[in-house]
């Protein structure tokens, strides 16, 4: 553990002779670490008709590999805590969203070595459980989206960047619980999750599924190999179904994150 | 001068973007994003209770109800006026209709709870005596461990100075089918008890309910082959007869350890959901008598807990369950084969009439002692 502690150290303090914040196109790895808090506001009338809100806490990893012309990307959180309705403490439920992104981005020519913009697009899967007294009643969305995505990237001095981060669905698979929230199905199934996350999925058009993340971001570079940031995500997601007998939600999260990148 | 300046506005960048970043957060709050609730007053809660069971409710067809009846009478009694009392009241008369214990009404307020046609269910509380079973009829008595600390879910042992084997199940919950390698086991060495025997008096009575899984597990005891016993179909559309693809379930030999002689089934009106499910797979499986009262005619699996604007919660049936033959056992119940029922009079006197008649009847039919 001390041999980890000291090679961690020394991996560090070499790094630090090398800061900079300009943005130079070369190849690395990239790992990125994070934590932080999500508020979340959620509106499901599928699981009741009350307005729900609460906060929970949130952990990310991402893997980056940086190329001469853009990047590739894997990028997991998930995210877990309480909610409720403001009528009743009667109503405190938990919920759970899990997310995994895919993806690449072509970084932009730009002369200006202090900016940086990256347009590209990802795959993600989202899920959000919400269930309430060990499942007396739950609810939950699926989405199979492919994203459009734009970065832009700003380097400031004392070795600092400003970082904003925007991406909306463009295709969307959605899935939702039943008309009636629970039905023979999800009950044969719930030992599948393959099945789950993968049965009964409706395209979801942009007249019907409306979301997007911003993501504002503040890097501080301890070296070229360290930097420690702050961002903030607002994700917005409102179904609103063709069929007017399934319920419609909406779903806004606001996150608040700490992080740690590390480049090798 | 014009650098130092440019200077002074790059180092005051991180801030101000902070201060944007602060802004939008703030800005992004419940009433930005989510359109408001529906007022709580009386005349919202009700339509939004009598709606959604005219949506999601699967019963009406099965059980002839009209639900437009309900809203005829009821509606016109609530106005922005109407107490939480009345209201209560009116919701709880509105379920009573309904006749079927899987749709309640609770308040987790004051804790109180109304349970559509429980009441005469409830009566048969009083007719079954746990104590008296264990002291006066039965001896070897062996305890399955259990997850409930009220009281004893499951045992079994020997009516005394017969050649009768008994087993009390007192609810389709409280063992983890999945994660339970010692449940199996316990199985095992209870149906080797019973083979010691000539035949088995299975006592279903007070079996409020609990997982169909448990039910069909207890039932692969005794079952022979595999049977068709029910479908069910959930509600699916807007119309009273808007349903989902049919699901059917079979009662089949489950497990190692198989029972194969004379069996008593006994009953009463608290046998409910899946303790129901239990008799009605039982009723497929040759020698098989049921002795006691109608069981409580509540099949359908229930719905997710719903939530009213006043904090309010309620369940209902979702499900239309038939029966092989095209009919719904839902209000009907399981009829038994000898009807009997105890008062609670005979409890309170020492006497299981129902039990009783379960070694008569095994002594005159089969000639089992």
């Amino acid at each position: 553990m001390k041999k980890i502690g000291l090679l961690l150290i020394i991996y560090i303090s070499f790094g630090l002779q090398y800061t900079s914040a300009q943005f130079r196109p070369y190849k690395y790895h990239e790992i990125l670490v994070e934590t932080g808090l999500n508020n979340i506001y959620l509106q499901d009338l599928n699981f009741s008709p009350l307005n729900y809100s609460g906060l929970g806490l949130l952990y990310g990893i991402q893997y980056k590999r940086n190329r001469l012309k853009g990047d590739y990307f894997i990028k997991a959180n998930y995210s877990h805590g309480k909610l409720k309705a403001a009528i009743s403490k009667a109503t405190l439920s938990k919920f759970q969203n899990g997310e995994l992104q895919l993806g690449g981005h072509y970084r932009m020519p730009i002369a200006n070595k202090k900016y940086l913009l990256k347009l590209g697009a990802y795959y993600a899967f989202n899920l959000f459980y919400v269930d309430f007294e060990e499942q007396n009643a739950l609810t939950f969305f699926i989405t199979h989206d492919i994203r459009p995505n734009v970065t832009f990237t700003c380097a400031i001095p004392l070795n600092q960047s400003l970082h904003i981060d925007f991406s909306f669905p463009l295709l969307t698979f959605m899935i939702r619980p039943p008309l009636t929230g629970w039905d023979e199905e999800l009950e044969i199934n719930q030992s599948h999750p393959l099945r789950l996350i993968s049965n009964n999925a409706q395209l979801a058009s942009l007249n019907h599924y409306q979301a997007f993340d911003l993501q504002l971001g503040y890097h501080y570079h301890l070296s070229d190999k360290f930097k420690l940031g702050l961002n903030y995500i607002l994700a917005y997601r409102h179904w609103n179904p063709v069929n007017t007998l399934e319920a419609p939600f909406t779903l806004a999260q606001n996150r608040w994150q700490v992080n740690v990148i590390t480049r090798f | 001068m014009a650098s130092q300046c440019h200077h002074k506005i790059l180092i005051m960048k991180p801030y101000l973007f902070l201060l944007g970043v602060l802004l939008i957060s703030c800005a992004a709050c419940k009433k930005v994003f989510l359109s408001a609730e529906a007022p709580n007053d009386p005349v919202n809660n009700f339509e939004l209770f009598w709606h959604d069971f005219d949506q999601h409710y699967g019963l009406f067809l099965a059980r002839s109800w009209n639900w437009d009846s309900i809203y005829q009478v009821y509606r016109p009694q609530v106005n922005s006026n109407t107490t939480e009392e009345e209201l209560w009241t009116i919701f709880s008369n509105m379920i009573e209709y309904l006749d079927d214990s899987h749709t309640f009404i609770y308040n987790p307020v004051s804790k109180e709870s109304y349970i559509s046609g429980f009441a005469l269910n409830n009566q048969a509380k009083l007719t079954i005596s746990e104590s008296l079973i264990q002291h006066t009829y039965i001896t070897d008595l062996v305890k399955i461990p259990d997850s409930n600390e009220e009281r004893d879910i499951f045992y079994y042992g020997k009516i005394k100075n017969k050649d009768i084997a008994y087993m009390y199940i007192g609810s389709m919950g409280n063992i983890d089918l999945e994660n339970n390698e010692a449940f199996e086991q316990v199985i095992d060495e209870m149906v080797a008890q019973f083979n010691q025997h000539q035949a088995v008096i299975l006592d279903v009575r007070n079996n409020t309910g609990g997982s169909s899984e448990i039910a069909a597990r207890f039932a692969g005891i005794f079952a022979q082959e595999r049977v068709l016993t029910i479908t069910s179909q959930s509600r699916n559309g807007p119309n009273h007869d808007d349903f989902g693809p049919k699901y059917e379930y079979y009662t089949e030999p489950i497990g190692q350890s198989h029972f194969r002689k004379p069996i008593i089934v006994l009953t009463d009106r608290r046998t409910i959901s899946a303790g129901e499910e239990l008799v009605l797979s039982m009723k497929t499986i040759p020698d098989v008598t049921q002795i006691g009262d109608t069981t409580a005619g509540d099949f359908s699996d229930t719905s997710m807990r719903r939530f009213l604007l006043n904090g309010w919660q309620y369940q209902y049936s979702y499900q239309m369950w038939l029966l092989p033959d095209g009919t719904s056992p839902d209000g009907i119940g399981n009829v038994p084969d000898v009807y009997i029922k105890n008062s609670p009079t005979d409890i309170q006197n020492g006497t299981d009439k129902v039990l009783e008649s379960a070694i008569q009847y095994l002594f005159e039919v089969y000639g089992i002692e």
